[in-house]
């Protein structure tokens, strides 16, 4: 058996909260060896006084910015309950649903292949999740949003985590009648402006790809991953 | 034992718990900071080294990977990545891994434990407990007030 140091050391491995929270369901010696995820973060308003998006009177505002923390997950593809029962998870359709936490210890169900609501409990979805029945997606992805001016919904900014860096995207919608187009800045630092990016996102969010596919929605957003 | 190879390697014996001995070379052993204290503090002189800890098998095993790691520099980085994954695909068993990390943590060879601990972190993530605790033959021991203050601990509540 190992000790628990090396057991400590396999768990700082793992790369997702789900898998913590199920190696410490293993038994007493695994579940002492390993500490606690940390907790869940909520929302923050974030200020970035540097969005040049201009108003009506071509004066650059500044947003209210919203960011959400969203987690993507799935059944595991065995999972059972400790008695051996399917779980309610694994008996349902395979869904990837995001959570996007508000506040702490609560949650919105999102199902990613059916944009256009969020789902309520009360819809079929379950009031709560056991999260070791499920597969954490890789890295969370942070959701940003202008909050305050209605008319400007159609600006998106991501947030978007590469390595150690971290870039801003801006995500624009251009509305043709048969659905939309996306144009994607990058933000140059350097610069102290938006820099197009070649390809969309397609190279830096991979769920970008699957929301781009969803155009017939009315809700569009970007993640980052 | 200290003998000396044409190229004028000091080699060393290693000992392992069942009694194989391994002659290696010196620069070769040195990866385990344990043996290289053993060598500094003169425990090589009067022999070879007791392993007590680590059966031959293993030791194989951890002197494959020091004579790899030994040879390269880091130019070859890249290799030595991808001779690293078939490394540990070669040893593709819990038990055989679990041993391997046992022996690389006693042996204090960084490299290969974080190597290790991240194979067996690939071999249980997305599998439940349950599956978890038959492949490590572990039994489920949380009385069921542990198991409910478990599942409070994983559960996400939606308003």
């Amino acid at each position: 058996d190992l000790p628990a140091d090396l057991l400590d050391k396999i768990a700082g491995c793992l790369k997702t909260q789900s898998d913590l929270g199920r190696f410490r369901s293993v038994c007493r010696g695994w579940r002492s060896s390993a500490p606690p995820p940390p907790p869940l973060k909520a929302s923050r308003v974030i200020r970035l006084p540097w969005l040049p998006i201009c108003d009506e009177y071509d004066e650059p505002s500044y947003f209210g910015l919203k960011e959400f923390t969203v987690y993507s997950i799935e059944p595991l593809p065995s999972s059972t309950h400790n008695d051996g029962t399917p779980s309610a998870a694994a008996a349902a359709r395979p869904w990837i649903v995001m959570l996007r936490f508000t506040k702490p210890g609560t949650a919105h169900l999102r199902d990613l292949a059916d944009l256009s609501r969020v789902r309520k409990v009360d819809e079929g979805l379950p009031k709560a999740l056991d999260l070791r029945d499920f597969q954490m997606g890789g890295g969370k992805w942070t959701e940003i949003r202008v909050t305050l001016e209605e008319d400007l919904h159609s600006y998106i900014v991501g947030y978007h985590k590469v390595g150690s860096s971290e870039d801003l995207f801006l995500v624009g919608r251009d509305n043709f009648e048969d659905g939309y187009e996306f144009s994607v800045s990058k933000l140059d630092e350097h610069k102290g402006d938006w820099v197009p990016v070649e390809g969309g996102l397609k190279d830096h969010i991979s769920h970008f790809n699957l929301l781009m596919q969803l155009k017939k929605h009315d809700i569009v957003e970007a993640y980052k991953n | 034992m200290s003998i000396t190879t044409e190229n004028n390697e000091k080699m060393i014996t290693l000992m392992s718990s069942d009694g194989e001995e391994f002659v290696v070379e010196e620069a070769v052993a040195a990866q385990s900071q344990t043996i290289k204290h053993l060598i500094e503090d003169g425990c090589s002189t009067e022999g070879s080294i007791p392993l007590p800890n680590v059966t031959g098998r293993v030791l194989s095993e951890v002197i494959q990977y020091c004579k790899k790691h030994s040879s390269s520099d880091d130019k070859e980085e890249k290799e030595l990545e991808a001779w690293d994954a078939e490394f540990v695909k070669a040893a593709d068993d819990h038990v055989a891994l679990t041993d391997l990390m046992m022996a690389a943590n006693f042996l204090d060879i960084k490299g290969l434990l974080d190597l290790v601990a991240q194979t067996l972190a690939n071999m249980i993530t997305g599998k439940s407990p349950e599956e978890v605790r038959r492949m490590w033959n572990i039994k489920n021991d949380f009385t069921p007030e542990e198991a409910e203050k478990v599942r409070k601990e994983n559960q996400w509540a939606f308003e």
